[in-house]
Protein backbone atom coordinates (compact mmCIF):
# COMPACT_ATOMS: atom_id res chain seq x y z
CA UNK A 1 0.00 0.00 0.00
CA UNK A 2 1.44 3.27 -0.70
CA UNK A 3 2.00 5.72 1.34
CA UNK A 4 -0.60 8.75 2.66
CA UNK A 5 0.98 11.59 1.45
CA UNK A 6 1.81 9.94 -2.01
CA UNK A 7 -1.78 10.79 -2.83
CA UNK A 8 -2.07 13.76 0.10
CA UNK A 9 1.05 15.66 -0.35
CA UNK A 10 2.37 18.29 2.34
CA UNK A 11 2.19 21.81 0.81
CA UNK A 12 5.25 23.46 -0.24
CA UNK A 13 7.02 25.93 2.68
CA UNK A 14 9.43 28.09 2.87
CA UNK A 15 11.99 29.94 4.72
CA UNK A 16 9.01 32.72 6.26
CA UNK A 17 8.28 31.79 9.76
CA UNK A 18 5.89 34.51 10.14
CA UNK A 19 5.74 38.65 8.85
CA UNK A 20 3.78 41.15 9.43
CA UNK A 21 3.95 45.19 8.89
CA UNK A 22 1.58 47.55 9.87
CA UNK A 23 1.31 51.51 9.87
CA UNK A 24 1.93 52.95 13.66
CA UNK A 25 -2.02 53.65 13.76
CA UNK A 26 -2.62 51.76 17.18
CA UNK A 27 -3.60 48.49 15.55
CA UNK A 28 -3.67 45.00 16.70
CA UNK A 29 -1.51 42.45 15.11
CA UNK A 30 -1.43 38.74 16.12
CA UNK A 31 0.73 36.11 14.45
CA UNK A 32 2.19 32.93 15.28
CA UNK A 33 4.16 33.72 18.39
CA UNK A 34 2.01 36.64 20.29
CA UNK A 35 0.02 40.02 19.87
CA UNK A 36 1.49 43.21 18.72
CA UNK A 37 0.07 46.13 19.19
CA UNK A 38 1.57 48.69 17.06
CA UNK A 39 2.49 52.55 18.01
CA UNK A 40 0.75 55.23 17.30
CA UNK A 41 1.58 58.60 15.30
CA UNK A 42 -0.66 61.27 14.72
CA UNK A 43 1.71 63.88 13.71
CA UNK A 44 5.08 65.00 12.84
CA UNK A 45 7.79 64.48 14.93
CA UNK A 46 11.12 67.01 15.03
CA UNK A 47 14.53 66.67 16.78
CA UNK A 48 16.92 67.72 18.82
CA UNK A 49 20.35 67.77 19.44
CA UNK A 50 20.44 64.48 21.45
CA UNK A 51 18.91 61.10 20.34
CA UNK A 52 15.37 60.44 21.44
CA UNK A 53 12.81 57.72 20.54
CA UNK A 54 11.43 57.37 16.95
CA UNK A 55 7.71 57.64 17.06
CA UNK A 56 5.74 54.32 15.94
CA UNK A 57 9.33 51.97 15.86
CA UNK A 58 9.13 50.27 18.91
CA UNK A 59 8.59 46.70 19.78
CA UNK A 60 8.56 44.49 21.93
CA UNK A 61 8.90 40.93 20.05
CA UNK A 62 9.50 37.39 21.00
CA UNK A 63 10.42 35.69 17.70
CA UNK A 64 8.82 32.17 17.26
CA UNK A 65 10.63 29.04 17.78
CA UNK A 66 13.31 27.90 15.12
CA UNK A 67 14.24 31.67 14.03
CA UNK A 68 17.74 32.17 12.47
CA UNK A 69 17.17 35.54 11.29
CA UNK A 70 14.54 38.61 12.00
CA UNK A 71 14.56 41.64 10.13
CA UNK A 72 13.44 44.28 11.35
CA UNK A 73 12.50 48.16 8.82
CA UNK A 74 11.17 51.40 10.31
CA UNK A 75 9.92 53.12 6.99
CA UNK A 76 9.26 56.69 7.18
CA UNK A 77 9.05 60.22 5.50
CA UNK A 78 11.70 62.45 5.95
CA UNK A 79 12.01 66.22 5.48
CA UNK A 80 14.72 68.86 5.95
CA UNK A 81 13.21 71.92 7.92
CA UNK A 82 16.11 74.03 8.21
CA UNK A 83 19.51 74.06 5.93
CA UNK A 84 20.77 70.78 4.96
CA UNK A 85 18.56 68.49 7.45
CA UNK A 86 20.98 66.30 9.11
CA UNK A 87 19.57 63.34 10.61
CA UNK A 88 21.47 60.81 12.86
CA UNK A 89 19.54 57.87 13.27
CA UNK A 90 20.14 54.38 15.51
CA UNK A 91 18.98 50.86 16.63
CA UNK A 92 19.19 49.65 19.51
CA UNK A 93 17.58 46.24 20.99
CA UNK A 94 17.06 45.83 24.63
CA UNK A 95 18.77 49.67 24.92
CA UNK A 96 22.28 48.70 23.12
CA UNK A 97 22.94 50.30 20.01
CA UNK A 98 23.61 47.84 16.94
CA UNK A 99 26.55 49.59 15.44
CA UNK A 100 26.30 48.72 11.60
CA UNK A 101 22.85 49.70 11.67
CA UNK A 102 23.51 53.34 12.09
CA UNK A 103 22.67 55.72 9.36
CA UNK A 104 21.88 59.11 8.71
CA UNK A 105 20.26 61.12 6.23
CA UNK A 106 20.20 64.74 4.98
CA UNK A 107 19.64 66.80 1.59
CA UNK A 108 22.46 68.87 0.29
CA UNK A 109 23.00 72.05 1.65
CA UNK A 110 20.62 75.02 1.44
CA UNK A 111 20.88 78.08 3.46
CA UNK A 112 18.23 80.93 1.46
CA UNK A 113 15.13 80.02 2.44
CA UNK A 114 15.15 76.54 0.24
CA UNK A 115 14.71 73.71 2.18
CA UNK A 116 12.87 71.80 0.32
CA UNK A 117 14.41 68.09 0.99
CA UNK A 118 11.50 65.64 1.60
CA UNK A 119 11.20 61.76 0.65
CA UNK A 120 11.05 58.85 1.86
CA UNK A 121 13.52 56.97 4.10
CA UNK A 122 14.03 53.98 6.02
CA UNK A 123 16.47 51.84 8.58
CA UNK A 124 16.61 48.30 8.41
CA UNK A 125 18.30 44.97 10.03
CA UNK A 126 18.72 41.49 9.91
CA UNK A 127 19.71 39.94 13.73
CA UNK A 128 21.35 37.07 13.45
CA UNK A 129 20.01 34.11 15.96
CA UNK A 130 22.60 31.15 14.88
CA UNK A 131 25.23 32.59 17.37
CA UNK A 132 26.10 30.82 20.95
CA UNK A 133 26.71 33.96 22.71
CA UNK A 134 24.84 37.28 22.18
CA UNK A 135 26.30 40.18 21.10
CA UNK A 136 24.20 42.77 20.81
CA UNK A 137 25.99 45.88 19.29
CA UNK A 138 26.19 43.46 16.28
CA UNK A 139 22.99 42.21 16.22
CA UNK A 140 23.43 38.82 17.01
CA UNK A 141 21.06 37.32 19.80
CA UNK A 142 21.52 34.28 21.75
CA UNK A 143 18.14 32.33 23.28
CA UNK A 144 15.82 35.23 22.24
CA UNK A 145 12.66 33.50 23.99
CA UNK A 146 10.90 36.22 25.68
CA UNK A 147 10.54 39.77 24.52
CA UNK A 148 13.25 42.12 23.41
CA UNK A 149 12.63 45.69 22.21
CA UNK A 150 13.54 47.07 19.25
CA UNK A 151 13.68 50.65 18.46
CA UNK A 152 14.98 53.52 16.66
CA UNK A 153 16.20 56.94 18.18
CA UNK A 154 17.12 59.58 16.10
CA UNK A 155 18.72 63.44 16.17
CA UNK A 156 19.95 66.09 14.48
CA UNK A 157 23.41 67.47 13.94
CA UNK A 158 22.56 70.76 15.38
CA UNK A 159 20.08 73.20 15.75
CA UNK A 160 20.74 75.30 12.86
CA UNK A 161 20.31 71.48 10.91
CA UNK A 162 16.46 71.06 12.00
CA UNK A 163 15.00 67.83 10.67
CA UNK A 164 11.34 66.60 10.58
CA UNK A 165 10.43 63.61 10.63
CA UNK A 166 6.79 61.97 9.40
CA UNK A 167 6.14 65.34 7.54
CA UNK A 168 5.42 66.56 4.37
CA UNK A 169 5.72 69.97 3.14
CA UNK A 170 3.83 70.10 0.05
CA UNK A 171 0.58 68.44 -0.75
CA UNK A 172 -0.04 67.58 -4.94
CA UNK A 173 2.65 70.70 -5.85
CA UNK A 174 0.45 73.54 -5.14
CA UNK A 175 -0.20 74.02 -1.45
CA UNK A 176 0.77 72.98 2.12
CA UNK A 177 0.18 69.73 3.33
CA UNK A 178 -3.19 70.26 5.53
CA UNK A 179 -4.59 67.47 6.31
CA UNK A 180 -1.75 65.09 4.63
CA UNK A 181 0.72 66.82 6.99
CA UNK A 182 2.07 64.02 8.32
CA UNK A 183 2.45 60.57 7.17
CA UNK A 184 2.44 57.48 9.35
CA UNK A 185 5.52 55.32 9.20
CA UNK A 186 5.34 51.58 8.71
CA UNK A 187 7.61 48.68 10.89
CA UNK A 188 7.92 45.74 9.41
CA UNK A 189 9.30 42.33 11.07
CA UNK A 190 10.22 39.32 9.10
CA UNK A 191 11.16 36.09 10.98
CA UNK A 192 12.80 33.15 8.76
CA UNK A 193 14.03 29.85 9.43
CA UNK B 1 -20.09 10.30 4.28
CA UNK B 2 -18.23 13.29 3.69
CA UNK B 3 -15.30 14.35 1.63
CA UNK B 4 -11.63 13.09 2.94
CA UNK B 5 -10.79 16.72 2.28
CA UNK B 6 -13.09 17.82 4.65
CA UNK B 7 -10.86 16.16 7.42
CA UNK B 8 -7.72 16.70 5.95
CA UNK B 9 -7.99 20.31 4.14
CA UNK B 10 -5.01 20.98 1.85
CA UNK B 11 -2.52 22.93 3.82
CA UNK B 12 -2.00 26.55 3.50
CA UNK B 13 0.41 27.55 0.68
CA UNK B 14 2.18 30.47 -0.57
CA UNK B 15 4.16 31.73 -3.55
CA UNK B 16 7.36 32.53 -1.86
CA UNK B 17 9.36 29.48 -2.21
CA UNK B 18 12.92 30.84 -0.27
CA UNK B 19 14.26 34.53 0.65
CA UNK B 20 17.65 34.90 1.36
CA UNK B 21 18.12 38.00 3.26
CA UNK B 22 21.07 39.08 5.18
CA UNK B 23 22.88 42.24 6.71
CA UNK B 24 26.03 42.06 4.75
CA UNK B 25 28.74 40.84 8.19
CA UNK B 26 29.82 37.31 5.98
CA UNK B 27 27.29 35.33 7.31
CA UNK B 28 25.90 32.25 6.13
CA UNK B 29 22.49 31.82 5.28
CA UNK B 30 20.50 27.92 4.22
CA UNK B 31 17.83 27.90 2.19
CA UNK B 32 16.06 25.12 0.30
CA UNK B 33 18.42 26.38 -2.53
CA UNK B 34 21.77 26.34 -0.99
CA UNK B 35 23.64 28.01 1.26
CA UNK B 36 24.96 31.21 0.84
CA UNK B 37 27.30 33.53 1.69
CA UNK B 38 26.86 37.49 1.98
CA UNK B 39 29.79 39.79 1.74
CA UNK B 40 31.06 41.74 4.58
CA UNK B 41 31.45 45.29 4.41
CA UNK B 42 33.79 46.41 6.80
CA UNK B 43 33.93 49.95 5.45
CA UNK B 44 32.51 52.91 3.22
CA UNK B 45 33.52 52.74 -0.42
CA UNK B 46 34.32 55.90 -2.36
CA UNK B 47 33.17 56.07 -5.73
CA UNK B 48 35.54 56.93 -8.77
CA UNK B 49 34.81 57.61 -12.68
CA UNK B 50 34.81 54.53 -14.18
CA UNK B 51 32.14 51.77 -12.72
CA UNK B 52 33.25 49.38 -9.63
CA UNK B 53 31.68 46.62 -7.82
CA UNK B 54 29.41 47.89 -4.93
CA UNK B 55 30.80 46.34 -1.60
CA UNK B 56 28.16 43.43 -0.36
CA UNK B 57 26.33 43.43 -3.70
CA UNK B 58 27.65 40.38 -4.87
CA UNK B 59 25.50 36.86 -4.94
CA UNK B 60 25.73 34.07 -7.18
CA UNK B 61 22.49 32.55 -6.69
CA UNK B 62 20.14 29.11 -8.40
CA UNK B 63 16.61 30.18 -7.46
CA UNK B 64 14.64 26.58 -6.80
CA UNK B 65 13.85 24.52 -9.86
CA UNK B 66 9.98 25.68 -9.89
CA UNK B 67 10.78 29.38 -9.60
CA UNK B 68 9.11 31.84 -12.10
CA UNK B 69 10.03 35.16 -10.55
CA UNK B 70 13.24 36.10 -8.67
CA UNK B 71 13.73 39.43 -6.86
CA UNK B 72 16.67 41.01 -6.42
CA UNK B 73 17.27 43.95 -3.80
CA UNK B 74 19.79 45.53 -1.96
CA UNK B 75 19.19 48.93 0.14
CA UNK B 76 22.60 50.43 1.31
CA UNK B 77 23.85 54.25 2.22
CA UNK B 78 24.20 56.90 -0.18
CA UNK B 79 26.32 59.34 0.09
CA UNK B 80 27.15 63.13 -1.99
CA UNK B 81 31.01 63.61 -1.29
CA UNK B 82 31.84 66.12 -4.15
CA UNK B 83 28.87 68.69 -4.97
CA UNK B 84 25.75 66.98 -5.52
CA UNK B 85 27.49 64.03 -6.21
CA UNK B 86 26.20 62.56 -9.24
CA UNK B 87 26.87 58.63 -9.44
CA UNK B 88 25.36 55.97 -11.62
CA UNK B 89 24.30 52.55 -10.25
CA UNK B 90 23.70 49.75 -12.59
CA UNK B 91 22.64 46.19 -11.46
CA UNK B 92 24.61 43.33 -13.57
CA UNK B 93 23.94 39.34 -14.41
CA UNK B 94 26.86 38.10 -15.05
CA UNK B 95 28.36 40.79 -16.32
CA UNK B 96 25.75 41.78 -18.38
CA UNK B 97 23.95 45.19 -17.22
CA UNK B 98 20.41 44.69 -16.96
CA UNK B 99 19.14 47.88 -18.40
CA UNK B 100 15.79 48.53 -16.70
CA UNK B 101 17.30 48.43 -12.97
CA UNK B 102 19.97 51.28 -13.79
CA UNK B 103 19.33 53.95 -11.34
CA UNK B 104 21.08 57.62 -11.06
CA UNK B 105 21.54 59.04 -7.57
CA UNK B 106 22.04 62.85 -6.54
CA UNK B 107 20.82 65.24 -4.39
CA UNK B 108 20.23 69.18 -4.72
CA UNK B 109 23.31 71.12 -6.31
CA UNK B 110 25.70 72.49 -3.81
CA UNK B 111 27.45 75.92 -5.05
CA UNK B 112 29.64 75.19 -2.68
CA UNK B 113 31.70 72.36 -3.22
CA UNK B 114 32.39 72.06 0.35
CA UNK B 115 28.53 71.90 0.87
CA UNK B 116 27.65 68.13 -0.36
CA UNK B 117 25.66 67.29 2.93
CA UNK B 118 23.60 64.85 1.21
CA UNK B 119 23.14 60.79 2.67
CA UNK B 120 20.46 59.19 2.63
CA UNK B 121 19.56 54.71 2.35
CA UNK B 122 19.11 53.77 -1.54
CA UNK B 123 17.94 50.90 -3.23
CA UNK B 124 19.00 49.16 -6.12
CA UNK B 125 16.12 46.12 -7.31
CA UNK B 126 15.28 44.12 -10.23
CA UNK B 127 12.82 41.15 -10.43
CA UNK B 128 13.84 38.38 -12.84
CA UNK B 129 10.90 36.94 -15.32
CA UNK B 130 12.15 33.08 -15.04
CA UNK B 131 9.00 32.47 -17.59
CA UNK B 132 9.95 34.10 -20.49
CA UNK B 133 11.01 31.66 -23.88
CA UNK B 134 14.58 32.53 -24.26
CA UNK B 135 17.19 34.41 -22.11
CA UNK B 136 16.90 37.84 -22.58
CA UNK B 137 19.75 38.98 -20.00
CA UNK B 138 19.64 42.72 -20.27
CA UNK B 139 16.23 42.54 -19.63
CA UNK B 140 16.25 40.64 -16.77
CA UNK B 141 14.38 37.58 -18.57
CA UNK B 142 15.75 34.03 -18.60
CA UNK B 143 14.29 30.66 -20.14
CA UNK B 144 16.53 29.25 -17.81
CA UNK B 145 17.94 29.56 -14.85
CA UNK B 146 19.62 26.07 -13.23
CA UNK B 147 22.83 27.15 -12.22
CA UNK B 148 24.49 30.12 -10.50
CA UNK B 149 24.16 33.51 -11.92
CA UNK B 150 26.10 36.20 -10.43
CA UNK B 151 24.56 39.53 -9.48
CA UNK B 152 25.63 42.12 -8.42
CA UNK B 153 25.59 45.77 -7.85
CA UNK B 154 28.01 48.23 -9.96
CA UNK B 155 28.60 51.91 -9.75
CA UNK B 156 30.65 55.18 -10.83
CA UNK B 157 30.64 59.06 -10.44
CA UNK B 158 29.66 61.86 -13.00
CA UNK B 159 33.25 63.09 -13.01
CA UNK B 160 35.91 64.18 -9.96
CA UNK B 161 34.30 67.09 -8.90
CA UNK B 162 30.81 65.25 -8.37
CA UNK B 163 31.71 62.43 -6.42
CA UNK B 164 30.00 59.56 -4.22
CA UNK B 165 30.07 57.04 -2.05
CA UNK B 166 28.44 54.24 -0.36
CA UNK B 167 27.90 52.95 2.83
CA UNK B 168 29.35 56.10 4.40
CA UNK B 169 27.62 57.44 7.54
CA UNK B 170 29.81 60.89 6.99
CA UNK B 171 28.68 62.56 10.26
CA UNK B 172 29.44 59.90 12.75
CA UNK B 173 31.90 61.18 15.09
CA UNK B 174 29.49 64.10 16.26
CA UNK B 175 26.44 62.34 16.71
CA UNK B 176 27.73 59.61 18.11
CA UNK B 177 26.83 56.89 14.85
CA UNK B 178 28.94 54.93 12.84
CA UNK B 179 31.41 55.75 9.55
CA UNK B 180 29.68 53.13 7.81
CA UNK B 181 26.89 51.34 7.75
CA UNK B 182 26.57 47.57 6.26
CA UNK B 183 23.89 47.33 3.50
CA UNK B 184 21.30 44.65 3.57
CA UNK B 185 21.09 42.38 0.66
CA UNK B 186 17.73 40.56 -0.09
CA UNK B 187 17.03 37.40 -2.18
CA UNK B 188 13.46 36.32 -2.81
CA UNK B 189 11.88 33.56 -5.17
CA UNK B 190 8.57 33.27 -6.37
CA UNK B 191 6.55 29.96 -7.80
Amino acid sequence: MANFTDTFSTASSNNILEMFSAPADGRTVTTLSGTYTMGTVTALQGASTSFVDTSGSSITYTPPAGTKWLHYRYDFQYRAYENSGILGLRLLIDGTAVTRASTGMATNYSNQGYEEGNFPGFIDFVFDLTKSTSNLGLGQVSGWTSGKTIKVQHREYSSSYDVNLHNNKYEDGTSSSGNEIHVKPILTLIAYS
Amino acid sequence: MGNLTDSFPAAAGSNILEVVSGTCDGRSIEVSSGTYTLGNVTTYQNLSTGYVDVTGSSIAYTPPSNANHVLYRFDFLWDATGSSGISHFKLMIDNVEVIPAYKCISSNYSGNHGHHHGHHPESIFYNFDLTASSDDAVNGKFASWTSAKTIKVQAREYTSTYQAAVHHNVYYATMGTSQYTQPTLTVKAYS
